[in-house]
C-alpha cells in the first residue's frame, strides 16, 4: 500500500460510516430546490471530526 | 436510503411538519407510521394516504406507546428503516414573570416531550433498526429530529422551549457516533418561523409581520419545505451528525 493509500484508508475509517464520499451527493439537487436553505453551513461529513493530525 | 419501499415512523405526524412529512414519505412510495396524540387527525390523514399510512397513538413520553409505534412498523410494513421526530410543544414565560418565578413543573412538562420524548422514541426506534439487515450501502437507517432556531437564538420567554431544543441539537452528534456501528445516520433540523398550526392560528397581520423578519425569502416556511429537507437527508448518505438551520438566515431577536 503506498503512502496516499495509506493516507485515504485512515481518513475513511475517520469516518462513521468508513469510506469516502463520492461527489454524488455534493452534486445533488436538493439544497437549491429548498428556498428557505439561506445563510448557514452544512457539514456534509459522515460525522467526521477531524483531529489535530 | 430510498424513501421507496422503506418505512418511516413520524411522530407528531397528524399535523403541521409531521404530516406534511408523512405526505412526503407516501408520494415518495415510501410507508409511514403516524405516531401522534390527535386521534382524529391522525386516523383522518391516514385514511386520505390509504394503504402506505396507519395511525398510532403515541405520547411520546410513553414507553409503551413508542414501543407500539414500533411494532406498527414492523408488523404493519415489514421493518423500520426511518424515523422523524416531530413531537413536540411550546410555551412562552419568563424565568421571572409578574406572577412569580417561572413554574418548574411547566419547564420540566416541556423537557420531558421534547427532548426526552425525543430520545425515547430514538432508542427504542434504533434499537429495532440495528437487528435488520443493512442494505448495500451498509445503512440499517436514519433518524431526523426536530429542533428549533429557539436553540440558538432563544427569545425572552422561550428558557424551556430553548433548554429542550438546545438539548436535541446537543445530543445530535453523540448519538450518530453511537449508532454509527450499526449503520444509522442521525440528523436535526432547526427550523425557523413555519408555517405550523400554532403560527397559522394567529392573526393574519401577526403573520405577515413574522415573515418579514426573514431576510430571504421573507415569509413563513412551508411544511413541506421541511418535508423535503428530510427527503433530501434521507438520502444523502454522507449527511450524519449535524444539525441544519432551514430558517431563511433569520436569526431571532431578544423578542
Amino acid at each position: 500500500m503506498s503512502p496516499a493509500t495509506q493516507g485515504i484508508s485512515f481518513r475513511c475509517r475517520l469516518t462513521c460510516f468508513s469510506r469516502l464520499s463520492p461527489t454524488t451527493p455534493f452534486l445533488s439537487s436538493g439544497r437549491s430546490q429548498n428556498e428557505m436553505l439561506n445563510g448557514e453551513v452544512i457539514r456534509l461529513d459522515g460525522a467526521i471530526r477531524v483531529q489535530p493530525e | 436510503m430510498e424513501i421507496r419501499n422503506s418505512t418511516f415512523i413520524v411522530t407528531g405526524g397528524s399535523s403541521g411538519l409531521g404530516a406534511a412529512t408523512v405526505e412526503m414519505i407516501v408520494a415518495a412510495g415510501g410507508n409511514a407510521v403516524i405516531a401522534d396524540v390527535n386521534k382524529a387527525q391522525g386516523e383522518a390523514l391516514a385514511a386520505k394516504l390509504g394503504r402506505q399510512a396507519r395511525y398510532t397513538e403515541c405520547d411520546v413520553t410513553r414507553e409503551d406507546h413508542c414501543k407500539a409505534a414500533v411494532d406498527a412498523a414492523i408488523k404493519g410494513f415489514g421493518g423500520l428503516n426511518g424515523l422523524v421526530n416531530c413531537a413536540g410543544i411550546a410555551i412562552g414565560e419568563k424565568t421571572v414573570g409578574k406572577e412569580g418565578p417561572h413554574s418548574l413543573e411547566k419547564f420540566a412538562r416541556v423537557i420531558n416531550i421534547n427532548l426526552i420524548g425525543t430520545f425515547n422514541m430514538i432508542r427504542l426506534a434504533a434499537d429495532a433498526m440495528s437487528k435488520q439487515q443493512p442494505n448495500a450501502a451498509g445503512e440499517r437507517g436514519v433518524i431526523v429530529n426536530t429542533a428549533s432556531v429557539a436553540a440558538f437564538d432563544g427569545q425572552i420567554g422561550q428558557a424551556a422551549y430553548s433548554a429542550s431544543k438546545g438539548g436535541i441539537v446537543g445530543m445530535t452528534l453523540p448519538i450518530a457516533r453511537d449508532l454509527s456501528r450499526n449503520g444509522i445516520r442521525v440528523m436535526t433540523i432547526a427550523p425557523g418561523i413555519f408555517e405550523t398550526p400554532m403560527l397559522l392560528g394567529m392573526p393574519q397581520d401577526v403573520q405577515d409581520a413574522l415573515g418579514r423578519m426573514v431576510p430571504f425569502p421573507s415569509r413563513l416556511g412551508k411544511p413541506h419545505e421541511f418535508a423535503q429537507l428530510v427527503r433530501h437527508i434521507a438520502e444523502n448518505e454522507m449527511l450524519n451528525g449535524e444539525v441544519i438551520r432551514l430558517d431563511g438566515a433569520i436569526r431571532m431577536q431578544p423578542k
